[in-house]
């Protein structure tokens, strides 16, 4: 119940985390209802949104908080324009240049706005320095004035500026009156005692989960990736990874169970399991897997070389903000490419959700503790591997913060209840609501707000050419319910995304399109495209192509039962809305076939939460007739859950290992290559590979060599393609060993299609081995009147000393 | 130059930072006119009125100036997507 003083709404209880001992007891409560309500909802017969007040959540020690974290922003913002302007050679430069992409000048700026919620400042800092950056990049390449130096100093300059008044919001008087910094309650007795034992708990937790980690860490040294085959990656694990993954499952466990939620020890728990899930391919292999990543290192690294975009070889290059920033960060970092930043892409992007994610799910099941599980449980049904290293996973961090903000600020806000006794025409009242002000907020700050969300939706406008298109959705349903006070904020998405598809990507639809739009309102063609077409190529594989699907169904389920027990909430309309809100999508495009993965995956950031409900739920039923000591019973019960989910997460998100995965040796060869073949040279690979031509966009023609409906026989195929000795065909050939995968689990190709293919190019007498490894071959047409040299081996560093293109 | 040309050039794109400062005036208005509390109306047709029921003025002119801003909302927006509607046509 809430406490004396304590305006609203105990059982969405935004208090927990500043009451924990009580949290236990009332998350509990709430679970064991029949069903999650809040306190503050309407009576009966009051549409689900109707007038309800939930209270602003706090953070203790939140002033201290801003006041480092204001510091670290202005000494980066003085630090990386100096050392990016000087070139200066530092260890730990690429760090710092990372840290200021997320700092800077976003913390200070987020600061001086003087949020009432610090959770809410630190999601807002992060996603305005993100997008300061892309657009700063943006602005820079449309007119024509690359340097990243400059744009460094400029966003520097704003940071130190905005440190200003953002000291000046930490010293004011409202920040002292506010509980997170007012005087220390009064310790009851045995709080020291409780203390010391937490102090403990923390510090045996961390270390245990230290230890998952270097678990983890010599997995990915022992782990035998070209070994993976249709199962994908859980038969070639070793025992280390296992022994990680239940080491921090059991800790994340015990950490949230305790009485008093441990959010350090938790949050730690959750950071390594994302780092022990999305990071083991990467970090075994020496390099990001997923070639579509290393398309966008390609472009990336045209950007840095000539510093403009690349018009008319690429549609891409018309949402340049991904791929401006991140040649930014490049130069900032003092690296030669966008390569070594692909490793932990999944990692970094995975991270940087949980905060959003975590705001979201904390309003939506009303407990920093189901807060905690709904950020996991995101995480793991997170198989769709979109979370490499590139622009659409920056422009998801962006939007998932926006709705969080929004999502706040309804939760945090009072929200007058439509008047009029039908319900149809209570709900087309709820669309002329304005939510008030969140607790704390004043008009000038509330407009600023809006002008910040502004800046970000333009970010993701000009970053990504779908994720617009499903923030704008988003953005009107929180409209269409009533549910924001930044009513036009849609229209400020619809408005710049019309207009930057209109006037800035005019590359990507200039005269065509007719294909551009030609899959609108094909739903059959976009479902057979993400289902059905799918399931092809060898039969174990169609088999684990199904585990998935049922993964993604299994998450649904469970979040349609989450939602039941809400659907009187004020919300629950919202919520439901924002889950289906991005299947919409397939009414617009297929995507490559792709626009049901980026359905799920949109949506799974409000069905994860939900999900958290219906799980708590269920382990409480059925714990509940445990004996006496449940705690240790319900923590068995949730470590096996995360362990088991774990594994899934495993199964489905490792199934292609086999043909995404990429090795430092393939990029090694690859890079030499590129940097040996001259303007003009004609590259043919087996299969599609993303990995060519890297920097060489618009100077080096990469194309399979045969297409796949060609047929199985690739001697056969390989033959009508460059001819009978080879005139025909391309400078260059290049096979990976991860086509051979592809073409095997998804073509249907016999074993050794790829072996076959080389060893019918080199009979043709056209062509002789540069580089034979088992992660890739290369070879190279032979010039009129030279001897054939095949078989040559000489590794793929060139280990004879003669490089690639000699 | 004729409309049409007008609207297949890249002068349409100047709607676009019109629309993004009407609905920042929008949204300074909002918070002049709506307070705290919210409303369950959304504020465009409503009035302040003093202890005698007549409107006050401040109300009135907060009210045509959020009325005005909307409409030249919906024209730049209107505009912006016809501009968009007719470069397909043409340029596609």
């Amino acid at each position: 119940m809430p406490g004396p003083g304590r305006s609203v709404s105990a059982g969405t209880d935004l208090a927990d985390q500043d009451a924990p001992v009580a949290d236990r007891s009332l998350t509990e409560e709430i679970l064991a209802r029949g069903r999650v309500t809040d306190p503050g909802s309407p009576p009966a017969g009051e549409p689900p949104w109707a007038g309800s007040r939930w209270e602003a959540p706090r953070w203790p020690g939140g002033r201290r908080l801003g006041a480092v974290a204001v510091g670290v922003a202005t000494v980066l913002a003085v630090a990386v324009p100096l050392l990016a302007v000087a070139d200066i050679a530092l260890p730990g430069r690429a760090v710092l240049a990372v840290a200021f992409l997320l700092a800077v000048p976003g913390v200070p700026i987020a600061v001086a706005l003087r949020l009432p919620d610090g959770r809410v400042t630190a999601v807002l800092a992060v996603a305005l320095s993100v997008a300061a950056t892309e657009l700063s990049a943006s602005i820079a390449l449309v007119i024509d004035s690359w340097d990243p130096g400059r744009s460094a100093v400029l966003l520097g300059v704003l940071g130190v500026a905005a440190a200003v008044p953002a000291a000046l919001a930490l010293r004011a008087p409202e920040a002292s009156a506010t509980p997170e910094a007012s005087a220390t309650p009064e310790a009851p007795a045995g709080s020291d005692e409780r203390a010391g034992s937490g102090r403990r708990f923390r510090l045996a937790a961390l270390l245990v989960v230290a230890g998952g980690v270097l678990f983890w860490f010599a997995a990915t040294r022992t782990v035998d990736l070209p070994a993976a085959g249709r199962l994908g990656l859980f038969p070639v694990l070793p025992w280390t990874f296992w022994l990680a993954v239940v080491l921090i499952s059991v800790t994340v466990a015990v950490a949230l169970l305790r009485p008093a939620v441990d959010h350090v020890v938790v949050g730690a728990g959750v950071v390594a399991t994302v780092l022990v899930l999305s990071g083991v391919v990467n970090v075994a292999g020496g390099a990001g897997s997923m070639g579509a990543g290393w398309v966008q290192v390609g472009f990336i690294d045209v950007i840095s070389h000539t510093g403009a975009l690349a018009d008319g070889i690429d549609a891409r290059f018309s949402w340049p903000g991904f791929l401006g920033g991140s040649a930014q960060v490049v130069d900032w970092a003092g690296l030669s490419d966008a390569g070594p930043l692909t490793v932990l892409a999944p990692v970094f992007f995975g991270v940087l959700l949980i905060p959003p994610v975590w705001l979201i799910a904390r309003i939506v099941t009303g407990s920093a503790r189901l807060a905690w599980l709904g950020v996991l449980l995101h995480q793991l049904f997170n198989w769709y591997g979109q979370d490499y290293f590139s622009a659409q996973a920056t422009a998801w961090v962006l939007a998932v913060s926006v709705v969080a903000v929004l999502f706040w600020a309804f939760a945090a806000a009072p929200a007058p209840a439509p008047v009029a006794r039908h319900a149809a025409v209570r709900w087309l009242a709820a669309v002329r609501r304005i939510p008030g002000r969140p607790a704390g907020m004043t008009p000038g700050r509330t407009v600023l707000v809006e002008l910040t969300l502004m800046v970000v939706v333009t970010a993701v406008v000009v970053g990504h050419q779908l994720t617009p298109v499903t923030l704008t959705g988003l953005l009107l349903w929180f409209a269409l319910t009533g549910c924001t006070r930044w009513r036009t904020l849609w229209l400020t998405a619809g408005v710049i995304t019309v207009g930057w598809f209109s006037y800035g990507a005019t590359d990507f639809w200039f005269g065509h399109l007719q294909t551009v739009l030609g899959d609108l309102g094909q739903v059959g063609d976009v479902v057979s495209g993400g289902l059905t077409d799918r399931l092809s190529g060898d039969a174990v594989y169609q088999g684990m192509q199904g585990v998935r699907m049922a993964w993604t169904g299994l998450l649904g389920v469970l979040a349609v039962a989450g939602w039941w027990a809400i659907r009187r909430r004020r919300d629950a309309v919202l919520l439901a809305g924002l889950a289906a809100a991005p299947f919409g999508l397939i009414l617009l495009q297929s995507y490559g076939g792709e626009m049901l993965i980026r359905c799920a995956l949109y949506s799974s950031v409000f069905l994860a939460p939900l999900a958290a409900i219906a799980v708590a739920r269920a382990g409480l039923a059925v714990t509940r007739a445990a004996p006496a000591g449940r705690t240790g019973v319900r923590t068995a019960l949730l470590a096996t859950v995360l362990v088991l989910a774990a594994f899934g997460l495993t199964v489905t998100r490792g199934l292609n290992v086999s043909f995404e995965r990429v090795s430092d040796t393939h990029i090694r060869v690859v890079q030499q290559l590129m940097a040996t073949v001259p303007d003009g040279a004609w590259v043919g690979t087996f299969g599609r590979m993303g990995t060519l031509p890297l920097g060489r966009v618009g100077t080096v023609t990469v194309e399979p060599l045969f297409s796949a409906s060609c047929g199985v026989d690739s001697t056969a195929c390989v033959l009508d393609a460059v001819g009978a000795d080879g005139g025909d065909g391309p400078d260059w050939v290049v096979a990976a060993a991860t086509a051979e995968a592809a073409g095997r689990l998804q073509g249907g190709r016999p074993a050794g299609w790829v072996g076959a293919g080389v060893a019918a190019l080199l009979a043709t007498g056209g062509y002789e081995t540069v580089v034979t490894d088992p992660e890739i071959v290369v070879l190279r047409r032979v010039a009129s009147g030279q001897s054939v040299g095949s078989g040559t081996d000489r590794g793929p560093d060139g280990a004879d000393g003669t490089a690639v293109g000699d | 130059m004729g409309v049409q040309e007008w609207l297949i050039s890249g002068a349409g794109a100047a709607t676009v930072p019109i629309a993004l400062v009407l609905m920042v005036i929008s949204g300074v208005l909002r918070e002049r006119d709506v307070d705290a509390g919210g409303t369950a109306d959304s504020g465009l047709g409503r009035l302040q009125l003093d202890e005698s029921g007549r409107p006050l003025r401040w109300s009135t002119g907060l009210l045509v100036a959020r009325r005005i801003t909307v409409l030249l909302l919906a024209v730049t927006v209107t505009v912006l997507v016809v501009a968009t509607a007719t470069r397909f046509a043409f340029l596609a």
